[in-house]
């Protein structure tokens, strides 16, 4: 499948490849490895050097990777950006075409020592993140709250899976990666009738086949899960989870999203109000809802002598939720701030093909109209529905050395 | 109103000079949705020191000052918050205070007229009590309590403290727990009254708008403040010798991995010069330690370096250095081979074809930051500093030789390198 996005608004042309799969830990580690071994050495490209020189020749183009779940979906995102080639020089689309197509299947053979190296890399970055402590905290609540799910498995594969992944399997997945792995691709910017030809014979496996990707798994529980975890730090996070059995694409999807825009994804919202502006607890403070997994979080930074006042505030306010009806007025604030990050999104390129391939993959294609249309729709009364079905789950502290 | 066309890029910039001084400039952009507003004024943590326009005496400031009123301007006198008013128009508000400027900014989509006339409204409106000066302090001081949990900015703080004596460059821009306690509301006022007049400020707006209708949006508004006319404000900033103060230091941190961090301190050039001193300087560091050079291949075999390398001029007012950052498992032969390779620079023909493949770069890359209206406005703001457009650059970077990047290169000497590691504590 080629999706385009054609549009004369950026200077620059992006190219896009997706390598969707069905998400398995195993293949966690070999999935976010891969990448970056390509990059190391291909066919024509004898090795890092010779390959980076490239995109510097090519206008500094840049050749960014990643891989992540969406839902139950392991999607490997690779993404060459060239300067307009209206604004350098035209054979410079099919030079990228080319050179991702070198990049992905130029790969006679694979070197060892590349490998190895590639994988250090990869493992010093994972014990790196760890440094952020806002961020490990929330992996950590991830890891508690979903230890049994597939959701609390961490998307790079654990530091023991990338130490234990060796250079015949590295070689093996990859063939199956070759085999196995749907790709699509999305070009973006000023896309001339030749380009998309090009593509069509540059990547001809190209292909689409839908299936339902949304994340299901969840577990019963009683009670709610508190850990508290130490480290050297002057500033405790305090992270919540919550059930919100609400996915993408049902009657209450977009209610859910103003619910949480409403309590804490905006600065309007109130737990920034009231937990950070009128009582000083914390430095940061927002909530998240992921509609492809069904939960929800809290996660805040707060002064670790007033937690216990911070957890109570927290609790205080996600209960009025669902014992006041919110006004249309404080709603519409809600409404208003999605609206202008909708229309905004329109003016990023990256964004723009996001919202492509995600209407792709649920097989839902909405104007930006009708999208503007569905926010407005949403009442008071379903947000207050939304409210009654969250369930808190796990509160994880990442508290200071006391 | 001026208008200036390039042609290259097909783009137009306007510009207007009001009454009070106040330098308006608009980038339309008809395709976009978003309108993007920054109103800045010329004002960061380095200006503690100057003449006070009201009494003529010189003053002194805490450190952190400007971070500080940036944070207390968002209190209206009616108890509002700016900040949610503007939540409130459906736009996305912020602000930043850096080295040289506080920027006060919004993005958005629709009601862009209203936002605008409020933008002007609060940053023109300060109101500061000893009670709401002693709450912020509190706030500050968790967020200067989180940063000091983040071990990169403990790196690149500390390092510039190795490497300057008396810049103010080596103190963080929040300033820090003791001297955001000296700060009050008079000194708040007195800070506000000298950097926050017209003249001392600039509105640029970049996006989907009407340009003649904006102007008169922002002259009328302007028309009814009653500015009297200020003259050019004057700055103190202390003598930096050329000499660093340590070549080493270490700070024990609860990281996975350490951290090294190494600077060179340069000789800044003045006005344009020190632009084209930054963009020559960057482009010689792409070429010896890009993702394609060879010393970082070297490094990465070695196993001295990981993804976490990264390279950076520090270009500021009376400032010019380059600092490497990266985590490595070992600090002191990374140290080693990292300076011995910055410091042969000086004796090597440099190569010229690396050196035109880089500047071709470095054009590509300017073409891309153009989508973002955001980097455009703030880029925009960087240049107008030194006098020059934004779209000016691309002939700027054309302009640099292989020989400016030689003469750059003589400068670097082992004197004046410092280190500084970030080592895991013991637990």
């Amino acid at each position: 499948m080629i999706l385009i996005d054609q549009t004369k608004k950026f200077k620059t042309v992006l190219i896009t490849l997706k390598f969707k799969a069905k998400a398995s830990k195993d293949a966690f580690a070999f999935r976010t490895l891969l990448p970056s071994v390509l990059r190391a050495k291909t066919n024509l490209y004898r090795n890092r050097m010779a390959f980076n020189e490239k995109l510097e020749a090519m206008y500094g183009a840049s050749l960014t990777s990643n891989t992540n779940k969406i839902g139950r979906l392991s999607v490997i995102h690779i993404q060459l950006k060239i300067a307009s080639p209206s604004l350098t020089d035209d054979a410079s689309f099919e030079e990228g075409l080319k050179f991702l197509k070198e990049y992905i299947y130029g790969h006679k053979t694979f070197s060892e020592a590349d490998f190895e190296l590639e994988k250090r890399l990869l493992l010093e970055e994972v014990i790196s993140k760890e440094n952020d402590k806002t961020r490990f905290a929330l992996t950590r609540l991830f890891e508690v709250m979903c230890q049994d799910e597939l959701y609390g498995y961490r998307t790079s594969g654990t530091k023991e899976d990338i130490e234990n992944l060796d250079f015949k399997t590295f070689k093996s997945m990859y063939k199956a990666f070759l085999k196995k792995d749907e790709l699509q691709v999305i070009l973006s910017g000023d896309i001339k009738e030749e380009y998309k030809t090009l593509t069509n014979q540059y990547f001809p496996n190209a292909s689409f086949n839908q299936s339902d990707f949304l994340d299901y798994e969840t577990k019963t529980f009683d009670a709610i899960s508190e850990v508290v975890e130490h480290d050297q730090i002057s500033q405790t996070k305090l992270n919540i989870g919550y059930r919100l059995p609400v996915w993408n694409g049902q009657d209450l999807h977009i209610a859910a999203l103003l619910f949480n825009a409403a309590l804490g994804g905006y600065v309007h919202s109130r737990l920034f109000l009231n937990v950070r502006e009128k009582h000083s607890l914390c430095y940061y403070i927002s909530s998240v809802y992921d509609a492809y997994k069904g939960i929800l979080f809290i996660y805040s930074g707060v002064d670790a002598k007033r937690v216990d006042l911070a957890k109570k505030v927290i609790d205080e306010e996600v209960l009025k939720m669902t014992t006041s009806l919110i006004s249309e007025k404080e709603l519409n604030l809600s409404k208003q701030a999605m609206i202008n990050d909708l229309r905004e999104s329109e003016d990023s390129q990256g964004a723009r093909q996001n919202v492509l391939y995600v209407q792709a993959l649920l097989d839902k294609k909405s104007t930006l109209e009708q999208r503007i249309a569905k926010i407005e729709a949403v009442t008071p009364k379903q947000i207050m529905e939304v409210a009654k079905l969250l369930k808190k789950d796990t509160v994880y502290l990442l508290d200071v050395e006391r | 109103m001026e208008k200036v066309n390039y042609q290259n890029f097909n783009e137009s910039i306007y510009h207007e000079l009001l009454d009070n001084g106040l330098n308006v400039y608009m980038i339309p952009k008809k395709d976009y949705h978003k309108t993007f507003v920054t109103f800045t004024t010329n004002y960061g943590s380095f200006d503690q020191s100057f003449i006070d326009p009201k009494t003529g005496k010189k003053v002194n400031q805490p450190a952190g000052i400007a971070h500080f009123l940036e944070h207390k301007m968002f209190s209206m006198p009616d108890k509002t918050d700016a900040f949610e008013m503007l939540s409130k128009l459906g736009v996305n508000a912020n602000a930043y205070t850096s080295f040289d400027r506080t920027s006060y900014l919004f993005s958005g989509t629709n009601n862009v007229v209203a936002a605008l006339d409020y933008l002007l409204h609060y940053v023109q409106t300060p109101y500061f009590t000893p009670s709401s000066v002693k709450k912020e302090q509190g706030i500050i001081d968790e967020e200067l309590r989180m940063y000091q949990d983040y071990p990169s900015q403990r790196l690149f703080y500390g390092l510039l403290q190795n490497l300057y004596q008396k810049h103010p460059v080596n103190t963080e821009i929040g300033g820090t727990t003791e001297s955001i306690k000296k700060i009050t509301a008079k000194k708040l006022y007195q800070a506000y009254d000298a950097f926050y007049h017209p003249s001392n400020m600039v509105l640029v707006l970049v996006g989907n708008f009407e340009p003649e209708e904006m102007i008169n949006v922002i002259k009328d508004n302007q028309a009814k403040k009653g500015y009297k006319v200020q003259s050019k404000i004057e700055r103190f900033m202390p003598k930096e010798p050329k000499k660093i103060v340590e070549s080493h230091s270490e700070i024990d941190m609860s990281v996975m991995m350490p951290k090294v961090g190494l600077g060179l301190k340069l000789v800044p050039g003045e006005g344009l010069e020190a632009l084209k001193q930054d963009f020559a300087l960057s482009i010689l560091l792409d070429m010896y330690f890009s993702s394609s050079s060879k010393y970082y291949n070297d490094l990465l075999k070695e196993g001295l370096v990981n993804e976490s390398f990264e390279y950076s001029t520090i270009q500021e007012t009376n400032v010019l250095s380059i600092v490497f950052t990266s985590d490595t498992s070992n600090p002191k032969l990374l140290e080693e081979r990292l300076s011995n390779m910055l410091l042969s620079l000086k004796r090597k023909k440099l190569n010229e074809q690396a050196f035109l493949r880089l500047k071709k770069t470095m054009m590509g890359q300017f073409i891309m930051s153009l989508n973002s209206l955001e980097s455009i406005s703030m880029s925009f703001s960087k240049y107008n500093g030194f006098g020059i457009s934004i779209f000016d650059v691309p002939s700027l970077i054309e302009a640099i030789t292989l020989d400016d990047l030689v003469v750059l290169s003589k400068q670097f000497n082992k004197k004046y390198l410092s280190s500084i590691y970030i080592l895991p504590s013991k637990a």
